[in-house]
Formats: C-alpha cells, structure tokens, sequence
C-alpha cells in the first residue's frame, strides 16, 4: 500500500458548508466519504487493495476519538471482533477480543498496533487467517 | 451502526438459534459497553427477527451510541435499518 494518500489527516474543518463531500479516487477502488455534521466530523473509506495474491476489503469510520475498522481478507467475513485501547497511567495498550477470536490472534496484534500509532481508541474486525505475517504488514 | 455521540457506543450481538421448537428462538447480548439499557437490547431483538422473518439467517452486530434510549428513538432505528435493508 506504499504511496497511498492518508486517510487520517485528523482533522474536522468546522467551516465546511455541505454535510457531505464525495472523493473518488481513479487510481484504486477507493471511496471515502466524509459527513461534517455539528455533532462532529466523520470519515467513512471503504477500498479493496490486492496485496501478494490476497484481495483486502476494508471499511473505516473515522469518529473523532474513535476508529472502526473492518478488514476482509479473500472474503467478506465480518471475522472476529476487537477493542483496543491504551490504558492510563502507564499508557499500555489494552486488547480485548469481543466477538469471536482470541488474544494470540492476527486481530489482535493489529488493534493494539493500530492504537499506538493512532492514540485512538479501536474497534477492529477481523478475518485475516493466522500465521500469516506477510499479509499483517 | 448508529450514532449521535460521536462514537460507536454499546455494540450488541443478536443472533436467531437452531432448535426443534416452532417458533424461533433469539440469543442477544451485549457484548460492548452498557449492560444496564434494555431498550438497547429491545431493539436488537426486534431487528434480529425482522431479518429472520425475511428469510435471512444472517446474525446482526449492531452498534448504537444514543443520547437517548426512548422508545420513539427505538423504533426510529428500527424503521430506518428496515427500510435500508441489506439482508
């Protein structure tokens, strides 16, 4: 996925007039949509990405203290369903499996992986199979 | 998912069960965050059997982070998950 634009630049322009701007990028299967509503900004991509011969669907909501994330790998499975978030004072990650799954899998490595380089909380599922390092990265 | 809290909030699980009885039997939880709302689990429950009475064996994860849990926002959520339909 190297060159791909950020989705997350983390940032909600409170002075956007429409509710909803649409951008689709020709050079990928890449959708994002982003509803600036009072409330607070949100950010919803959904692409497929074709990775060492694996197919990758992903949809992400983008909340302002939150992530969801759902990654399909070779299928449309919702997979297994993980939180993750860091835990104060020592600022650790904590991953829980909540749906499905268990701490020693695929999930869970990246929910506790996605929290450290977001600082957000995380909502991730999940049907990458095990043992299968090349596709995680 | 639904959302006016700017999060996903309690997230539940509702699924139809296989049993030899006539009438059909659901199982719903929460399995993230309040435990203590039942209309949050009401309305799973009421969604669960409206895509089991499609036709559909599909189970539902649903997520809602309300202000307010009345029945008329309920039955709001209910009405626009069914007129949005994807099963």
């Amino acid at each position: 996925m190297a060159g791909r634009e950020s989705e997350y630049d983390g940032a909600v322009n409170p002075d956007l007039v429409s509710d909803q701007s649409l951008k689709l990028q020709d050079q990928s299967t890449h959708l994002t949509t982003t509803a600036n509503a009072a409330a607070g900004g949100l950010e919803i991509t959904c692409f497929s990405e074709l990775v060492d011969d694996a197919t990758f669907h992903l949809q992400i909501i983008r909340f302002p203290k939150q992530i969801y994330a759902w990654i399909g790998c070779n299928s449309t499975k919702f997979g297994d369903l993980y939180a993750a978030a860091s835990t104060r004072p020592s600022n650790t990650i904590g991953v829980a499996s909540i749906l499905g799954g268990s701490s020693d899998n695929t999930g869970s490595g990246i929910a506790r992986r996605l929290v450290l380089k977001t600082g957000l909380n995380v909502i991730l599922a999940c049907s990458i199979p095990k043992n299968s390092p090349m596709l995680e990265v | 998912m639904a959302s006016q809290i700017g999060t996903m909030g309690t997230i539940l699980h509702a699924r139809k069960e296989e049993g030899v009885a006539i009438h059909p039997t659901f199982n719903v939880s929460v399995i993230f965050g309040k435990r203590d709302e039942p209309m949050l689990v009401a309305c799973a429950r009421q969604l669960i059997e409206h895509i089991s009475s499609s036709g559909s064996s599909r189970p539902l994860v649903l997520s809602l982070g309300l202000k307010d849990h009345s029945m008329e926002t309920m039955k709001g959520i209910v009405s626009s998950v069914i007129e949005h339909r994807l099963w």
